[in-house]
């Protein structure tokens, strides 16, 4: 009886998952991949950092994500000006003249901030970056007196790394922090590409993102589905190695015969991937074994979120820094195909 | 009396003549005597020989003078050659004297012949008899003569039956059955003594094949075997091959295209064994990983 319960409630929530993925799918075209993503990440709990050029639809994709998930979305520009004390509360002139004091975008929606939205974070100063990062760790914060908890907040931020003035680069420390970094790109379908410039309904984002049905998902009650689903999802020995694999070629390429042309591999990692970032890789790959209707994870599972997990928590040697979106592209790639599983009997 | 005793010297000297007589025809004695083993049946120019084995103290010389003249006829048998030979010597000789005679009749039905009786006087007191020894004539010829040209046929080589079509045949059996067995061996075999039969395939399903017939308990058999067939297709693939990748692996391999949903049950039964909880029975899964990497085997052999 009660794995009956437990079937039909993963049941329900896939179900809702896919609707999710569904309703942005009409609104967004040509990110089916960032949508199943980012779905991912809602399923594991974990912070996005979406990275694409201007004008690719990141924050559309973001609001249409936030109206399914339900819940109080926040938003805040990255700019050179930005301090922590922004996040927390803003300052301004009543209508008795008098100096107020109001709540910031962090604390203005209390526990039912679901999404946060960090506009080119990479523009803030690392000050800013600091405070962000520890709430997103921690997802409490203590301003007036009083500790806020954020329990259901997610953080979505992007970058822009086409253009370099004023910005500052997010250390590995603080990319550690987001468990995706998903690419968002021009869709290069044709046809997706007329559609976006000449259909007249992409004209207007807000009244776009008003299409999705709202709270397909209900925030509040993620949280404890997630940890329900983490521990539904097995893990067989087998994968255990592989995924230790894995993170051991992060760490030692040269060791599993991984070559990149133009790349001297044995000079290249300067630190593999992260017990978090490991666990955060695993997290996402058992949501999407879920997802797939299965009970126990397989390496297709790993394989659908490893690039997107590992590759911005690839430190290069600074010789290499300048190439690390290519490069970790390339080298994730070279590892998923070169790492056997299974590896040993 | 005297009358009477002239008469009786003479009785007398008869007496011891008489005896003397007869102590000499005594002196010659006779031990064999041969005449043809054949009587019937004999034909003109046949030669016939009669020999006698005798013991006699008259010399050689003597005996040779008194044998009979070679070519004497008689009743159409001619005495031919007449030899003596001394068998033996000593105080009495042993001589064998040998007679040939041919028939020189032309007699068109069969008579009864003889070789002649022969009395050889070989001393004044010794002589050699050969009784006459009768045979059959039989002539050569019927009785009348015809035409042999009615009965000549003409001489016509055998027809003789022509090899070169049986050995053309037999050459293309020979290379037929030379190509069928190494035909059977390219299907079959499982040794890689071949060079065609060192495919990663191959290999793979001899190992399989292996673990499945082991005896020894082993409960990591089932991985090994599957171990085999992952690494035999990630050489192929040139990196490891994953289910989603087999789209790819046939489009890069289309002579797999026809096992693709071989392929694709081959990671099913992959992921269930090692990766699921619900394991299923080793037993069952080996044979159905060895007839998927047979028929793998085959395809990668172009069978």
């Amino acid at each position: 009886m009660k794995t009956a319960t437990i079937d039909n409630q993963l049941a329900d929530w896939r179900d809702k998952a896919l609707k999710l993925e569904s309703e942005v799918k009409k609104v967004i075209v040509g990110q089916d991949k960032a949508i199943k993503l980012m779905n991912i990440a809602i399923f594991a709990r974990g912070h996005v950092l979406l990275e694409g050029g201007v004008g690719v639809g990141k924050t559309t994709l973001l609001q249409a994500i936030t109206r399914g998930i339900g819940g109080a979305y926040e938003r805040i520009e990255g700019t050179v000006d930005l301090m922590p004390n922004d996040l927390i509360y803003h300052t301004f002139l009543g209508s008795d003249g008098r100096p107020q004091i109001d709540e910031g975008p962090l604390l203005r929606a209390g526990e039912n901030l679901s999404v946060f939205f960090f506009n080119e974070i990479n523009r803030a100063r690392p000050q800013v970056h600091a405070l962000m990062l520890r709430v997103m760790a921690e997802r409490h914060i203590t301003a007036f007196r009083k500790e806020y908890r954020l329990p259901h907040m997610l953080v979505f931020a992007d970058r822009n790394q086409v253009e370099k003035n004023e910005t500052f680069e997010i250390p590995s420390a603080a990319r550690d922090r987001f468990m995706m970094e998903i690419p968002i790109e021009i869709p290069e379908d044709r046809e997706i590409r007329k559609s976006l410039i000449f259909n007249t309904r992409f004209q207007h984002a807000e009244k776009l993102t008003q299409q999705v049905e709202s709270e397909i998902l209900h925030f509040d009650q993620l949280n404890d589905f997630s940890d329900h689903l983490q521990n539904h999802i097995q893990t067989s020995d087998v994968i255990e190695e592989y995924a230790l694999d894995l993170w051991d070629a992060t760490q030692n390429p040269v060791k599993y015969g991984i070559k990149l042309d133009t790349v001297d591999v044995s000079k290249l990692i300067q630190a593999g991937a992260s017990p978090r970032g490991m666990a955060m890789l695993l997290k996402a790959a058992r949501v999407h074994a879920w997802m797939m209707q299965r009970e126990d994870l397989y390496p297709e599972d790993i394989h659908a979120v490893f690039h997107e997990i590992i590759s911005h928590r690839l430190a290069f040697n600074s010789m290499y820094e300048s190439r690390r979106t290519a490069l970790a592209r390339e080298l994730s790639g070279h590892i998923l195909s070169q790492v056997t599983v299974p590896a040993r009997v | 009396m005297m009358t009477l005793l002239p008469k009786l010297l003479l009785l007398i000297a008869l007496l011891f003549q008489s005896a003397f007589i007869y102590a000499e025809d005594n002196a010659i004695a006779i031990s064999n005597l041969t005449n043809p083993a054949r009587s019937t049946g004999i034909q003109i120019g046949d030669v016939l020989q009669r020999s006698m084995t005798f013991e006699t103290a008259t010399p050689q010389n003597m005996i040779s003078k008194a044998l009979p003249a070679k070519g004497t006829r008689n009743d159409e048998v001619e005495l031919i050659a007449a030899s003596i030979v001394r068998l033996k010597e000593g105080s009495k000789n042993q001589y064998k004297l040998e007679l040939n005679y041919q028939v020189f009749t032309n007699a068109t039905r069969s008579k009864v012949m003889a070789l002649p009786a022969q009395t050889i006087k070989i001393s004044s007191t010794e002589q050699l008899v050969f009784p006459a020894w009768r045979f059959w004539f039989s002539p050569l010829v019927e009785t009348s003569i015809v035409n042999a040209k009615s009965n000549v046929q003409p001489q016509v080589k055998a027809p003789t039956i022509d090899l070169n079509q049986h050995a053309l045949g037999l050459k293309v059996f020979s290379v037929m059955l030379i190509l069928s067995i190494i035909g059977l061996i390219y299907v079959n075999a499982d040794t890689q003594w071949l060079p065609f039969c060192k495919g990663n395939f191959a290999r793979a399903h001899k190992q399989i094949k292996r673990i499945s017939r082991s005896k020894v308990t082993d409960i990591n058999r089932l991985k090994k075997a599957l171990f085999s067939l992952h690494a035999s297709f990630n050489k192929t693939y040139g990196r490891n091959l994953f289910a989603n990748d087999v789209d790819d692996f046939v489009s890069q391999h289309p002579k797999f295209k026809p096992l693709q949903q071989q392929i694709l049950e081959f990671f099913s039964l992959s992921n269930q064994s090692l990766f699921s909880r619900h394991r299923q029975d080793d037993r069952e899964m080996l044979l159905k990983l060895l007839s998927i990497s047979k028929s793998l085997r085959d395809c990668e052999r172009g069978v």
